[in-house]
């Protein structure tokens, strides 16, 4: 559905985007995650036809985005990365007014307006002035301005960047909604741990260049990372280190406050091996839970080799 | 006197002085503000076009003040005498002097008209309220760092004067003292932009209402001493406040020193420039303390994070009511309007009507509405109504001001949107740039459709009475309706090549100044302006064909070829068809700058 190929945006002597090769499928939702100024932005508005590559080309549904603006913009919906002050717009005049742009009839304006503000749930602000909104209103009300010409492919800039866990949520929730609806997403975030619940697929992007592109199962080993978990024991914990530090699946086993924390070695299987081996040595287990997979460590290891 | 004491005494005074001198320490005086201004408006480019674009205006100034000289009498400078060279060169440094004195005063208005709404809007004023920066300093740093830059200017104008001097007969006292009141001027008209940028976000409605402000100060006591004395011929005593006006009018004082530059026998007493110019610099110092004590204001609120900075205390009342509401989440009341037409161009017409400063907008409404009133009470109290002249007076009034609102309108319809950050945003929708760009310029010219109502209730009116003649109508429709497409479109123009809106309503302004008006009095587009066009149609159709005569141009030139043309029947087609095609060419230009440095 997003295709870009040797994509490259120069700006002065700075490479913003560089040599970006990009495939997202139909139905995805794909995470674009980079630190601050890796240029995601760069790349979403070169997407949405705002800004024209230096080099390398980009397609949305086999269309050329420079060769095929036109046609490109009724297809995609962008929401940019700030929210823009609307002078006194109440929200179904700005809603109205995008329908209107959009090229939607008058007749049907009405109706799809009421729609999408369901959707979004802001059906009782609809008579709100846009500035009057709080951040995540406002958030929601980009994505509601972004749906109402029914876009095949949904291009999001940092939508959850500045909101509460609350507001964050609401928002997840919503594009799970969407992805249910069929929608092909893009959303670009720098947080990585922010998009794993949603995202079917990932792209980490660091100096313009793509690090790493894949699912988010398939970061873990090709990071590098080991699968830890933490294990609990009644008592005789020098017993219990003593004996899955003889294991060879395992590689690390190190004394925290009140429980073990095991590493395993890479692409070993770790399924009830912890449980058997303690049990048959008669020491009382009292949990054993997987450490949470910590995708912000992920990233940082994954760019640190880049940072300079 | 023991000696302690003396030591003491020396002790004491020193420290004082040391104190004094810490007060009035420049760092202190100027603040961190001063600095700041000073490096970032040394990094914008507007300034160096401002820079770049003076001299260049100036010496075309210059330039058509010498040529009218010359081109008037026909003659050439190798036949010139003495006496004649002072002659050129008093009329030359006329024409600067008073270039100098309109264009930093206008300088000085815009550069402040967004002084401080620039803090208030980036969310900065509240924070420097946080520091040990006093609002004094901002004000003073904002005001100085702007003045340096005019000072700046009207340093480039001095050598070119000083060689005209070199023509004889124009003494410095002239130059000096026209250099003082236009510093002066300008300070009290920079001072009153901003303050009233701190009310106003747009700089546009802070320059108009500035330049309002300035009018009734400079021009009330004036109206109202000539219906005085018109009221009361007999009472002599009423001339003595004629003096007093001297005081505060710096447009009056400027026409005295440069008449009195041209009758060498004249000369103007040295205290009343001496004292015009400390009372314009009290007023000034009032304003300025005024606008201390604004700012403060405004900035305390900005940290308490009250709604609608701009907006005066009721209408913040409402607004802070209507933001509870929101946050409470039960539906606001409220209208929601329609989108009749094409949305761009609904979004440019909507925009006024939903402005929340309802007590501003009733007051302009009831100011011009007075205006209007005394203006035609005093053409049937002058008995002129009847006069052709009067209508063409008229017409010229209602056709500038309209014009002048939609060329502003224009210049401001895209920038304004780049600034909010709605551009983006607009484009990607399926919109062609053509369409935008037609939209934005026929929603400009609607958005001044006020003004044209005015004019055409006034020809309605007067046709119906008899006075002016019916076929007039239709010409200047016409030339009504293909002017305001050709400011429009040029507005439109500005703005979507520049990226903010001071720079692209400058430059619009500029080119409004030089081609829509006469003022350069450069021959061609003399003729060529709406305002010409509009007179000269008048004068055709409604019988007043000697408002020609005044145009002593000799045979057999192109010009007076052209004088010809203007004074036939058609000639309005000809002017229709010049500002469609010029019209059309901007639409072009900015149609193809509709994604120009959007971001
Ligand atoms: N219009 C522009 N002109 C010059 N440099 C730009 C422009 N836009 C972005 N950049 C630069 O390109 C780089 C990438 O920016 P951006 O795409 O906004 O990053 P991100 O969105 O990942 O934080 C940054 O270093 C930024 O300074
Ligand atoms: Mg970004």
């Amino acid at each position: 559905m997003i295709e870009t190929k040797h994509l490259t945006k120069v700006f002065g002597n700075l490479t913003a985007v560089d040599d970006l090769n990009l495939f997202i499928k139909q139905g995805d939702i794909f995470g674009f995650i980079g630190p601050n100024g890796a240029g995601k932005t760069t790349t979403m508005r070169i997407l949405v036809t705002l800004m024209e590559p230096t080099r390398g080309h980009a397609l949305i549904d086999g269309l050329d985005v420079t060769r095929n603006g036109q046609k490109v913009r009724r297809i995609i919906g962008y929401m940019p990365d700030f929210m823009g002050v609307y002078d006194d717009l109440k929200v179904f005049e700005y809603l109205e007014f995008f329908a209107a742009a959009f090229g939607i009839e008058r007749s049907k304006r009405k109706s799809i307006v009421e729609g999408v503000l369901e959707l979004t749930d802001l059906q009782s602000k609809k008579s709100a002035t846009v500035d009057s909104l709080s951040r995540g209103m406002q958030q929601r009300l980009g994505l509601a301005r972004v749906l109402i010409h029914d876009p095949k492919v949904l291009i999001l800039d940092e939508p959850a960047s500045g909101l509460d866990p609350r507001a964050r949520i609401e928002i997840r929730e919503l594009l799970k909604e969407l992805k249910r609806m069929g929608k092909t997403i893009m959303i670009s975030s720098h947080i990585l741990s922010e998009l794993e619940e949603i995202c079917d697929h990932v792209g980490i992007i660091e100096h313009g260049q793509l690090v790493y592109s894949g699912t988010i199962e398939e970061i873990r080993p090709r990071l590098g990372i080991h699968t830890k978990v933490r294990v609990q024991v009644l008592d005789n914990q020098e017993k219990a280190i003593e004996i899955l530090a003889a294991l060879p699946q395992i590689s690390q086993v190190q004394l925290c406050k009140n429980y073990i924390s095991v590493t395993f070695r890479e692409g070993e299987n770790m399924d009830g091996i912890i449980a058997r081996t303690l049990v048959n040595a008669n020491i009382d287990v009292v949990a054993i839970q997987p450490e949470q997979l910590k995708l912000d460590d992920a990233f940082l290891q994954l760019t640190k080799g880049i940072v300079h | 006197m023991s000696v302690s004491k003396a030591h003491f005494l020396i002790l004491f005074m020193n420290s004082t002085l040391i104190d004094i001198l810490e007060y009035i320490n420049p760092v202190r005086l100027f603040g961190p503000i001063f600095a700041k201004e000073l490096i970032v408006s040394s990094r914008r480019r507007r300034n160096y076009f401002v820079r770049f674009a003076y001299p260049f205006f100036l010496a075309f100034f210059v330039a058509s003040a010498f040529t009218r000289v010359f081109g008037y009498r026909g003659q050439y400078p190798s036949v010139m005498q003495v006496s004649q060279l002072a002659q050129v060169g008093i009329s030359i440094t006329t024409a600067i002097v008073w270039f100098q004195f309109i264009i930093v005063q206008f300088l000085a208005v815009v550069m402040l008209s967004t002084a401080i709404s620039d803090e208030i809007y980036s969310k900065t004023l509240g924070v420097l309220m946080t520091t040990p920066i006093s609002s004094f300093q901002i004000v003073f740093g904002k005001l100085l760092s702007k003045l340096l830059q005019l000072l700046l200017l009207i340093a480039i104008s001095l050598p070119l004067l000083a060689i005209i001097r070199v023509f004889g007969g124009i003494p410095w006292y002239f130059v000096i003292s026209s250099l003082c009141i236009t510093l002066t001027a300008s300070i009290f008209a920079g001072t009153i932009s901003l303050i009233f940028s701190i009310y106003n976000r747009q700089s546009h409605l802070v320059i108009s209402r500035t330049l309002l402000v300035c009018f009734f100060i400079y021009a009330g006591p004036l109206i109202a001493f000539v219906i005085m004395r018109e009221f009361c011929k007999d009472n002599l005593h009423l001339l003595i406040p004629k003096l007093g006006l001297f005081f505060i009018n710096p447009f009056m004082l400027m026409r005295t020193i440069t008449t009195a530059m041209q009758l060498p026998s004249a000369s103007i007493p040295g205290e009343t420039w001496l004292l015009h110019c400390a009372v314009m610099l009290g007023l000034s110092v009032i304003v300025f303390i005024w606008s201390v004590s604004c700012v403060r204001k405004a900035g305390l609120r900005q940290i308490t994070g009250q709604a609608g900075l701009f907006l005066t205390r009721k209408e913040r009342k409402i607004a802070d009511k209507k933001l509870r509401q929101s946050y409470s989440s039960s539906p606001v009341s409220g209208k929601i309007r329609d989108i009749k037409w094409h949305p761009v161009i609904w979004r440019e017409i909507a925009n006024p009507m939903i402005k929340p400063n309802r007590i501003t907008s009733a007051l302009g409404i009831l100011l011009s509405l007075a205006f209007l009133v005394t203006a035609y009470g005093l053409c049937i109290y002058y008995e002129v109504l009847g006069r052709i002249v009067t209508h063409i007076v008229f017409v010229l009034v209602y056709f500038f001001i309209a014009l002048i609102r939609t060329s502003t309108f224009a210049s401001m319809s895209i920038t304004n949107e780049k600034e909010a950050r709605s551009w983006p945003i607009l484009l990607t929708s399926p919109l062609a740039e053509k369409e935008i760009a037609l939209c934005k310029i026929i929603g400009s010219c609607l958005r001044a459709w006020g003004y044209w109502l005015l004019l055409a209730a006034h020809l309605v009116v007067f046709i119906l009475a008899g006075i002016i003649k019916a076929p007039v109508f239709i010409p200047l429709v016409l030339i009504a309706i293909s002017s305001a497409l050709l400011v429009s479109s040029i507005g439109v123009m500005f703005s979507s090549m520049c990226k903010r809106s001071t720079t692209s309503s400058i430059l619009n302004i500029i080119t409004f100044l030089t081609c829509i008006i006469p003022v350069c009095c450069i021959p061609f587009l003399y003729f060529v302006s709406p305002l010409f066009a509009a007179a000269s149609i008048f004068g055709v159709w409604g019988g007043f064909i000697e408002m020609f005569d005044s145009f002593n141009i000799s045979p057999n030139t192109p010009l007076y070829i052209i004088k010809i043309i203007a004074a036939s029947h058609f000639s309005f087609i000809i002017y229709t068809v010049i500002y469609l095609l010029v019209t059309y060419g901007a639409y072009q230009l900015s149609a193809n700058h509709i994604r120009w440095r959007i971001l």
